[in-house]
């Protein structure tokens, strides 16, 4: 445990503000992260970092954990100027990080991830485990943190992963510690607990700043507000004294839209049948027990649920991607609202089915969804290579076709681009994702899955695509949004299905309120 | 009749020393190449280093009439090369692979030019004894039938081999320094956030595993040649590498494919006579290592961010 | 996008000149980089190695420069050598970048070249009866068969048990030498020497370009002059219609779209629903095929038309070809261009170290050199050390993010990443936001 000079005492005791970041300044070429941004923290508060995507707000707590370094502007802890080179500096002046992607490394245990870099004794000697397993208990008991310290790491559940983080942050004796988008992964159970400890930490002294988006959150939790928009401070707050519309205002610029305007549904005949599917994880584990719904054409089904209660693979096991070890799918083909032939899609794989009319836009865009070093060109046919339009005999690529595909689309999307065979990373975010939306819609899909189509895409974009979506609804398709924005499934969708432990729990429809989604996607019922 | 040969070879000392030798010769760039690789840098070019050692000692011992300098010089170029290779692959994000690559073909090309240019084209003499790794013979013990010739009568590398494996292996798993390699093979960004100098490790384990190939090619030109010749390794630095994919990773049980190998790479030169083509049974360590990476033997997953540059957004 | 940034359509568009000369960077920027690096470094090692005086020695190195090029391409006969080299690069270095753009790492082109070389001297030796016109297509698919089963077992292995083809292609390599080495001492042993085979039948060699070109075209156009000392084969118009074959494949076929995507993006492969496993068996076998085929004009093509025991292992053409698939950036232009230069640099080694008494090992030096430069992000770093020192600015860079970025080179596999996204690659001069890969996104150019 670390240890304070006296000058520092003294400093302290002077100043209110546990962190004061001034007139931080970073940049890269072509791209400027933080413009002239203040923050000031006080101690023993905790403090929401808000801001939309590229707002700045995790490279300003990168800079203040010293990951990255300011191009001007200065860092006061404790009302003294630092200089904050790395981590091992910031962890001296008493600043801890826990990241939204744990740091955590899996084959070793908890103990062995806790005192990584500041190991009982010195770095050249023996490792002591019997040391650190002491200290690790001392620390969970004295914070209400129970977790066995010889356990490996990559067998906890997420909820206990991020308690390691939280005690890694500890063990330092870190009085400030930044959480970057707590909640992001957690069961509403876990959220209440970590919210407990929180508070728990503030108590005990500690000082808490936390980078979020979900705006619920900010309101429950924290005591003060700093908004950033585009890398310039936008305001700051006082919760008790704000709601949770004047936040999104100051995020976005302007009055933002929370709900979609939407005519009711005219749904028509089953395109989609889904029953009783079962399948595994990655890990082994039945993560699908029985799923079961339909969907129909010109109509919006979104599931609900907290991520990792089997959303991504049964979409995966929609789109051909993973196989089912039960159950049944079927495609129906709608010609002029009459039924057509029905398909069973079970067994086929993602090229089989995007022939038949399965449109699937992805919840990884950059990853699964694009290939990022590719022309937008290439982009634009990806898993519609084979077909007829786009290659002779579907071996040779038919190009000239291929070009004016590709022209038009980003005609018709107002895609931002110079050239068509530029590389799809040239692009921003959100006319990356318009490539992705695009190539779906326009292969005139008897069925479109969208899963977390908006997640990592700005306020303006958001909009965009939701529009979209009705759009596709409208014109008689079947759509299955998956999100785990719950605004967003209570925003677009005619029918809710909400999806507890790899089963669809109830179908509800539109207008059930918060609370009784809530309780569903928990596991209650109603 | 091979059979024959076979069961008449195999109890003979001899045929166990020497595979104690060559075991000993393929451990040492072997236990370098898994401290690169649970570091999480990968490293293919035991072959170049231990052949820039094996000339670097010789030269060097020539030069200066004395053998402890060099084989301090062929460790020492060992690891200038694994230094190379380091900047090149840590602080340029060079692909591992392709840097390894180069590596062994600049050893080859640079020790050849080197013979030539220092040489006058003459070709290097002999070693004289003074200037060779001697044997140790530890007198009473040597006496012990069987077991007094294999372990007991070996040249001094082999005992230092010995060492460098226990040695290796407490570093890696009893130690804190041992502790902060794994994590960073592992999980450099974890290591980093953790106030781990992600590129201090990474260089001290590659520069390391110089130091262990170039010692290794000081034994194969200074104590078991005596002299050195024109790509001596002969692609003994690929056996090794084997070995390290076949153990796993893991010290001991590189040790282990170590003396397997040894033991094969001994059986073919004394089964010249029995009918069974030594060229056949020179396939046998890589032959083993292909159904070991087929999964026979169990999965055999490098350190998870082994051939991953790192960049740590400070320096 | 909320981050402001230059609009690309708020600016003139640059002239047709500029946009030549950044699209020619871009293309041959880093190769270029890459060789005149190296040929200075080893220019500096021929003058630490020289005697005299600093203007003695550079001097010196100028003369051993120029030996090797005009030894390479100086005359008639020297090019003619350096193209017997060529032939082989190209073929090996072509399936060494069919396997880079499907994301694999093939560096076993020697044990191809070798498994290729030997089946078609078995079919040579042993059915010396045949006619030529059955001979030679029987060899040349033989061999191309064998270096297609070599390399697809490391497809197939790689596939499906997830054995990471740099180490099975070097075991295969060392497989296929001891095996080779085992046959031609063995049953192929010729009886009138030792570590031979017999020489093929006449009827199964290739003959050279120029004494073909003498007795068929030469007939009534002009002839060539002293045409027996201009040695390359006609092997070499295979290695150039190879070169045709794999462009087609690569950039005009829906295989090559698809392993072009599972070498960039395994992850959109998958979506997509492209046959992984399928396409990374058929990549290896087609890359072994390549090499394959080079082993076989290797022996047909040029004296004294036998196998030689451990010349397989002692050859560096498989790893030349390594250089030569990173230097040509995977295409069939460039590889075309860097076996030129390979095979130059050999053949001028030879000529460099009669003439100019500088031993030919230095061109292993340049090789090395060579590789190095391609696999070392050198101007990337370059430019954000140059960065560093005029931070305070925030205007754009002064060198275009563009030469430095946009590497096939940089996503390459390691033993690591293999089921990993490789679609996020990095460029050059983009930062890296290590905590949170969703919320800022640098990397636009334009604004949303």
């Amino acid at each position: 445990m670390q240890e304070r000079t006296a000058v520092a005492k003294t400093a302290e005791r002077e100043s209110p503000y546990a962190v004061e970041m001034r007139d931080i300044s970073k940049g890269w070429p072509g791209v400027v992260a933080n413009d002239h941004v203040n923050l000031a923290v006080r101690k023993g508060e905790i403090h929401a970092l808000v801001g939309e995507n590229g707002a700045g707000k995790t490279t300003l707590m990168n800079i203040l954990y010293g990951l990255i370094r300011p191009d001007s502007g200065e860092i006061l802890i404790n009302g003294q100027r630092t200089h904050i080179g790395g981590p091992r500096d910031a962890i001296r002046l008493g600043i801890g990080m826990v990241h939204q992607h744990f740091m955590l490394i899996p084959p070793l245990t908890v103990a062995e991830n806790i005192v990584l870099g500041h190991e009982p004794g010195n770095v050249a000697s023996v490792y002591e485990g019997k040391k650190a397993r002491q200290l690790i208990l001392e620390l969970s008991r004295q914070y209400g943190l129970p977790i066995d310290p010889d356990m490996r790491v990559d067998k906890l559940s997420v909820g206990l992963q991020q308690r390691v983080e939280i005690l890694k942050v500890l063990y330092r004796a870190a009085d400030i510690l930044i959480m970057d988008e707590p909640t992001g992964v957690l069961t509403p159970q876990e959220t209440f607990e970590l919210f407990g400890v929180l508070r728990g930490l503030v108590a005990n002294g500690k000082t808490i700043i936390f980078i979020t988006h979900k705006l619920r959150e900010v309101l429950e939790l924290s005591d003060t507000i700093t908004v950033l928009r585009r890398g310039k401070n936008a305001g700051s707050l006082v919760t008790k004294e704000t709601n949770q519309a004047e936040i999104a205002r100051m995020m976005v610029g302007r009055e933002v839209l929370l709900r979609v305007n939407k005519t009711p549904a005219h749904p028509g005949p089953v395109v989609l049948h889904v029953e009783d599917l079962h399948a595994q994880s990655d890990r082994g584990l039945q993560i699908l027990n029985g799923v079961s719904f339909d969907v129909h054409a010109g109509e919006i089904l979104g599931i609900a649920g907290v991520e990792g209660n089997g959303q991504t693979e049964l979409v995966e096991v929609l789109t051909g991607m993973r196989h089912a070890t039960s159950g049944k799918m079927t495609l129906t083909q709608i010609a002029d609202g009459n039924q057509g032939k029905t398909s069973d899609i079970t067994l086929m794989n993602a090229r089989e089915e995007r022939r038949i009319g399965l449109a699937h836009i992805p919840e990884d865009r950059r990853g699964s969804g694009l290939v990022l070093t590719d022309s937008i060109e290439d982009n634009l046919i990806l898993g519609r290579q084979r077909w007829p339009q786009f290659s002779r005999g579907g071996f040779v690529l038919l190009l000239r076709n291929i070009a004016a595909w590709a022209k038009k689309l980003i005609q018709e999307f107002d895609v931002r681009t110079t050239s068509a065979e530029a590389p799809v990373r040239s692009l921003s975010g959100g006319n990356q994702q318009k490539i992705i939306i695009a190539r779906e819609f326009s292969s005139n899909p008897m069925a479109l899955i969208a899963a977390q189509p908006t997640r990592g895409v700005d306020i303006g974009a958001i909009e965009f695509i939701h529009r979209r979506l009705i759009e596709q609804r409208d014109a008689g398709k079947a759509v299955l949004l998956v999100s785990a924005e719950l605004d967003e499934i209570r925003s677009l969708s005619d029918r809710i299905a909400v999806m507890y432990e790899g089963k669809i729990v109830d179908i509800v429809g539109e207008d059930a309120t918060e609370e009784q989604l809530g309780i569903l996607m928990t596991g209650g019922h109603l | 009749m091979f059979l024959q040969v076979l069961f008449r070879v195999l109890p003979s000392s001899d045929l166990w020393q020497a595979s104690l030798q060559f075991a000993a010769l393929l451990l040492l760039p072997a236990l370098g190449g898994v401290i690169s690789e649970r570091s999480g840098v990968v490293n293919i070019a035991m072959e170049g280093m231990m052949l820039t050692g094996a000339y670097a000692g010789v030269i060097i011992a020539l030069f200066t009439h004395s053998l402890l300098i060099g084989v301090l010089g062929a460790m020492i170029c060992g690891g200038l090369m694994a230094l190379v290779h380091a900047i090149i692959s840590i602080n340029f994000h060079a692909d591992q692979i392709v840097s390894g690559i180069a590596i062994n073909i600049a050893a080859l090309g640079l020790t050849n030019f080197l013979l030539f240019v220092q040489t006058g084209g003459q070709g290097i003499p002999s070693l004289s004894d003074a200037l060779r790794l001697p044997i140790l013979s530890f007198g009473p013990l040597t006496n012990i039938p069987f077991l007094g010739a294999v372990l007991f009568h070996q040249n001094v590398v082999f005992y230092l081999a010995i060492l460098i494996l226990l040695g290796i292996h407490f570093l890696l798993f009893r130690t804190n320094i041992g502790l902060r390699i794994r994590a960073v093979g592992e999980h450099p960004h974890a290591a980093d956030t953790a106030g781990v100098n992600v590129h201090l490790v990474r260089y001290s384990c590659v520069v390391s595993s110089g130091l262990l190939s170039g010692l290794a090619g000081a034994y194969l030109s200074m104590g078991i040649a005596g002299i050195f010749n024109s790509n001596m390794t002969a692609g003994i630095g690929f056996i090794a590498l084997a070995a390290m994919i076949f153990g796993k990773w893991s010290p001991w049980g590189t040790a282990g494919a170590c003396l397997v190998f040894g033991l094969g790479e001994a059986l073919s030169t004394r089964l010249q006579d029995s009918g069974f083509s030594p060229n056949l049974l020179a396939t046998l360590p890589y032959l083993l290592t292909l159904i070991a990476l087929v999964g026979l033997v169990g999965r055999t997953t490098p350190p998870a961010a082994d051939g991953v540059p790192y960049e740590p957004g400070t320096e | 996008m909320a981050l402001p940034t230059a609009s690309s359509d708020e600016r003139k568009p640059p002239s047709p000149l500029i946009t030549w000369v950044r699209k020619f960077l871009q293309a041959a920027g880093r190769p270029l980089f890459a060789v005149i690096l190296a040929m200075v470094l080893g220019m500096i090692v021929i003058m630490m190695t020289s005697p005299g005086s600093i203007f003695d020695r550079f001097n010196n190195a100028l003369f051993a420069y120029s030996t090797l090029f005009t030894g390479a391409f100086g005359n008639g006969q020297n090019l003619s050598f350096t193209l017997v080299n060529v032939t082989p690069l190209i073929l090996t270095g072509l399936s060494v970048a069919i396997a880079f753009r499907a994301g694999l790492f093939n560096i076993g082109a020697a044990g191809q070249l070798a498994v290729g070389g030997m089946t078609a001297g078995i079919i040579g030796f042993t059915f010396t009866s045949w006619p030529g016109w059955l001979l030679i297509p029987s060899m040349l698919i033989g061999s191309i068969l064998a270096g297609a089963i070599w390399g697809g077992i490391v497809g197939i292995l790689k596939a499906w048990r997830g054995a990471h083809e740099v180490v099975t292609t070097i075991m295969l390599n060392w497989i296929a030498f001891y095996v080779t080495d085992y046959l031609i001492d063995g049953p192929y042993q010729t009886k009138h020497g030792a570590d031979q085979t017999d020489a093929l039948p006449a009827q199964a060699t290739l003959p050279h370009i120029a004494s073909f070109y003498n007795s068929t075209l030469g007939t009534f156009l002009p002839k060539i002059v002293n045409a027996t000392q201009y040695l390359v084969d006609v092997g070499f118009f295979f290695a150039l219609a190879a070169l045709i074959v794999y462009w087609f494949i690569v950039s005009r076929t829906t295989f090559g779209y698809e392993i072009r995507v599972i070498g960039q993006n395994l992850k959109a492969a998958k979506y997509a629903g492209i046959p992984i496993k399928r396409n990374m068996f058929l990549v290896m076998a087609i890359a072994g095929g390549f090499s394959g085929l080079a082993g076989a004009l290797q022996l047909m093509g040029q004296a004294p038309y036998q196998l030689i025991a451990t010349a397989f292992s002692i050859q560096t053409t498989g790893f030349d070809a390594i250089g030569v698939a990173l230097l040509g950036r995977m295409t069939a232009v460039g590889v075309l261009l860097g076996a030129l230069l390979f095979g130059g640099l050999r053949e001028g080694g030879t000529i460099m170290q009669l003439n100019a008494n500088i031993p030919g090992d230095l061109v292993y030096i340049i090789q090395a050199l060579v590789l190095f430069s391609i696999a070392a992000e050198f101007l990337p770093v370059l430019q954000r050390t140059i960065t560093r020192f005029s931070s305070r600015s925030r205007k754009p860079m002064l060198i275009p993010a563009t030469i430095g970025g946009t590497m096939e080179v940089t996503n390459l596999p390691t033993y690591a990443n293999t089921d990993e996204d490789s679609g996020a690659a990095h460029n050059g001069a983009e930062p890296l936001n290590t905590a949170n890969t969703v919320d800022s996104e640098p990397d636009a150019a334009s604004s949303d």
